[in-house]
């Protein structure tokens, strides 16, 4: 009886260890995908409008054109990764470098351009 | 008694038909057979070429010429004298000589293929020297020859040399008749040698006619009148009764443009006469000619020897066609008087000319502003005034200490030609500039210097021309230049060396510094019509380790600025000019190197890639690069990196971490795996020593080694 009860207590002493190793915790599995392939989101659709329509009239120099597509490319696949704040802080660059519009984004931020900041 | 007059005697008994038969037959065998051996038996001269040929052998297949000594060179044998001999028996000779050297030489044919004559032309004649004619060229071919004979020559006894002899012939004869047995037949190297006349004397003159006229037809000076000074041909002529000093006048080709027609000098025994031969032809009254007489002597002095002097003279020197003194009327104005000179030349000064009056005072006249309609009064001259047009100051030699300080500017720098230049004060910068050729490729026209000297004093004030002249502007905006001034346009350096070697000269607020990785780091010359792009390639533009996208510029003159960051690159894709700054005199240009040390680079510009990777480090980062290029950038995983954890920290509004399965997107290439990477994130690449079933494996170990322990205590 006592060997039953001494290779019970041995075995949960071996196995508990083994247990606690396969739920270490590694982080979640990365998403984004690769830069230069745009997949803009619902809510970007209007900032790209923008932003070509800023470029046609001269407003946006080609420069600044090119870096507010590569923010809003960036800002894309942040969303798609999980990082919604700073994908929103992308749309915000870029809403004020379009001169400050509103735009509407997941966390609810918008410009202080328009309206003050609540 | 000739056989053939034997024959006419008639002691033999036959036909009187059958013997003129007979003396036919033989008169044509006696003209036929010298004649078809002729050519076989032709004598060889100096001049002819012979035609050699030896089937089989090249070298004595050809022409062969006899020289001035009478040979001919053969290949292996050398010269062969064969002048004078017959052609079979020459050929007989030159087979026997080849005979030594060559096989088979009875096949060699010999033959005259051409025949030359080498003379010589000597004496009277224009062109003497040695001749090459054809065979049968006469004495008349090689006087023509030796262009033909000169003046003066003694036709009549023309000399052919031949070795030691002389043959004398009368060419004169030959002329007159035409008959061309006069001529003495021509042999080769003869001489021909025309004399000259004896009449020609012992000095060498133009013997024909037109000189012989030229000079007049009075050899006798006692019967003859001569004329000189300004006539187109002065000589000597013979005198003939009615003759008038105009046709002496006429014979010596009548008055050059010089003559003073007004006072020809006829001087005879009773002493000179003025001839005035304009009024004689105005008027043309006999009674003002003098007659002419025997020995009568006729001067027609230059125009320019008179001296006008008299009490209505105005005299006119200088850059005019024909200076001189002229009369002037009542109301005679200065351009009366200047066009009287034939108006100024090209080199005249027509804004300076002066006029001297007879009371010693000076009145400059500006002949350029009255033909602009400037000037309209036009000053009147009187009698003993002098008006001198001087020359132009940049046609002297030197004349720079001719003009006094109060007249000139100087211009100096980079200017075509930099001078001391005469001024006046309605000229502006723009017409010195023009005047002294205009800039140099290296005149810096953005910073014209202008040293303003007056009352002891001198102030400078820069000038940016090329700015006006680029964009336009207030003509009040162009400094005035007044005489004295000293302009100075300086060099702008085109080399980046030259701007090294002067440095010194070169003004710092002219100047902006180009550092890092670059060809030629350096202070170069700058203004504000040079961009970005012009400094970047007078430095020879970045190096191949230049980091294009941070390029960093210092604005040396602004306070509390902080430097701006160039994205060249983005330049580069996109072409817009707004990415590149507009840079000041004094700023500064830092192009960073890719091979900075970790220290140089900023935290926000990198990611750090750590663990199980080749190399790891900061490593620069932009949003376009992803993971893969960062990987492959620190030399990529280890052996024992644990590639499907992947661990990618995020640090940004809020701070997250993921892990990427390197191994599932090999497998599958699907792009959405890859993980969003940006500039200041964290790259951790485990290794498989934390696997889970390395660590599961380690747990057990160590639970067993426990139990272990506590079974050995229990034993105890």
């Amino acid at each position: 009886m006592m060997t039953k009860r001494s290779l019970a207590g041995t075995l949960v002493a071996v196995l508990l260890p083994a247990l606690t190793a396969c739920v270490h915790p590694w982080p979640p599995a990365a998403r984004g995908g690769i830069a230069g392939q745009p997949a803009p989101t619902p809510e970007m659709a209007g900032v790209h409008a923008a932003v070509k329509n800023a470029s046609a009239a001269g407003s946006l120099s080609p420069a600044e054109a090119l870096a507010a597509r590569e923010r809003l490319d960036l800002a894309a696949r942040e969303y798609r990764a999980g990082l919604a704040a700073d994908a929103d802080a992308g749309l915000l660059d870029v809403s004020l470098r379009l001169g400050g519009g509103d735009i509407a984004t997941r966390t609810g931020r918008s410009t202080c351009l328009k309206a003050p900041c609540s | 008694m000739p056989e053939s007059a034997m024959f006419l005697t008639g002691e033999h008994q036959m036909p009187f038909a059958m013997f003129i038969r007979l003396l036919a037959v033989l008169a044509m065998l006696a003209f036929a057979l010298p004649a078809a051996r002729a050519a076989e038996n032709e004598i060889i001269r100096i001049g002819d070429t012979l035609s050699l040929i030896l089937p089989g052998e090249d070298s004595l297949t050809g022409d062969f010429p006899v020289d001035r000594k009478g040979a001919i060179a053969l290949p292996e044998i050398g010269p062969v004298r064969i002048a004078g001999m017959p052609l079979e028996e020459a050929a007989e000779m030159v087979r026997h000589r080849l005979s030594v050297a060559f096989r088979d030489v009875a096949r060699l044919t010999m033959r005259l293929k051409e025949r030359k004559l080498f003379v010589a032309v000597a004496g009277q004649v224009r062109k003497p020297g040695t001749l090459e004619l054809p065979g049968d060229a006469t004495v008349e071919v090689a006087i023509a020859e030796a262009g033909g004979i000169n003046a003066g020559a003694q036709l009549d006894r023309l000399k052919l040399i031949r070795g030691d002899r002389e043959i004398g012939f009368n060419y004169k004869q030959y002329l007159d008749t035409g008959d061309l047995s006069v001529l003495p037949k021509l042999q080769p190297l003869d001489i021909i040698f025309v004399p000259i006349s004896p009449l020609t004397g012992n000095v060498h003159i133009d013997f024909d006619a037109e000189t012989l006229s030229r000079a007049g037809d009075g050899a006798d000076a006692g019967g003859s009148v001569r004329i000189f000074g300004e006539v187109q041909k002065p000589a000597q002529f013979a005198f003939k009764e009615n003759m008038s000093i105009v046709d002496l006048i006429m014979r010596a080709g009548g008055v050059t443009r010089f003559a003073a027609v007004e006072q020809i000098r006829v001087i005879t025994d009773k002493g000179p006469v003025l001839f005035n031969l304009q009024a004689y032809l105005d008027s043309g009254d006999p009674a003002l000619m003098p007659p002419l007489e025997k020995g009568a002597t006729i001067f027609v002095p230059i125009l320019a020897d008179q001296i006008k002097r008299g009490k209505h003279t105005v005299y006119i020197m200088g850059e005019v066609a024909k200076p001189g003194a002229f009369e002037a009327q009542k109301g005679t104005t200065f351009i009366d008087i200047l066009a009287n000179s034939g108006g100024p030349t090209r080199f005249a000064e027509t804004r300076q000319i002066r006029i001297i009056r007879a009371t010693g005072i000076v009145e400059m006249f500006d002949l350029v502003a009255f033909t602009e309609g400037k000037i309209t009064d036009i000053p009147l001259v009187q009698p003993g005034d002098a008006i001198l047009v001087p020359e132009k100051t940049e046609t002297q030699e030197p004349s720079w200490t001719r003009l006094p300080p109060t007249r000139t500017v100087q211009v100096m720098g980079a200017v075509t030609k930099p001078g001391r230049y005469e001024w006046i004060d309605e000229m502006s910068l723009f017409d010195l500039i023009g005047h002294a050729g205009g800039p140099t490729a290296k005149g810096d026209l953005a910073a014209i210097q202008i040293v303003k000297r007056a009352d002891g004093k001198a102030e400078t004030v820069t000038f940016d021309m090329k700015a006006y002249l680029d964009n336009g502007g207030s003509e009040a905006a162009v400094p005035v230049i007044r005489a004295g001034y000293v302009i100075v346009v300086p060099e702008l350096p085109v080399d980046p060396n030259d701007n090294k070697s002067l440095w010194v000269r070169q003004d710092a607020d002219r100047s902006i510094y180009v550092m890092g990785a670059v060809g030629s780091p350096g202070r170069y010359a700058f203004d504000r019509s040079l961009g970005f792009l012009d400094i970047l390639s007078a430095a020879d533009g970045p190096t191949e380790s230049a980091d294009l996208r941070r390029i960093r510029v210092s604005l040396r003159g602004q306070t509390n600025a902080e430097p701006i960051l160039v994205d060249l690159l983005r330049y580069m894709e996109t072409g817009d000019e707004r990415v590149l700054p507009r840079l000041e005199p004094g700023d500064m240009i830092y192009v960073p190197g890719h091979d900075r040390t970790w220290t140089e680079i900023a935290t926000g510009d990198t990611v750090r890639v750590l663990g199980a990777v080749g190399k790891p480090g900061r490593y620069s980062f932009t949003t376009r690069m992803n993971i893969l290029d960062l990987l492959a950038q620190a030399g990529g995983p280890t052996d024992a990196a644990l590639q499907d954890r992947i661990v990618v920290v995020n640090m940004g509004k809020e701070n997250k971490a993921f892990h990427f399965d390197l191994e599932a997107f090999t497998r599958t290439g699907d792009p959405s795996r890859l993980p969003v990477v940006r500039p200041g994130d964290t790259v951790y690449v485990p290794d498989k020593t934390q696997s889970h079933w390395a660590r599961v494996m380690e747990t057990v170990k160590d639970a067993a080694q426990i139990v272990a322990l506590f079974a050995a205590v229990a034993a105890l």
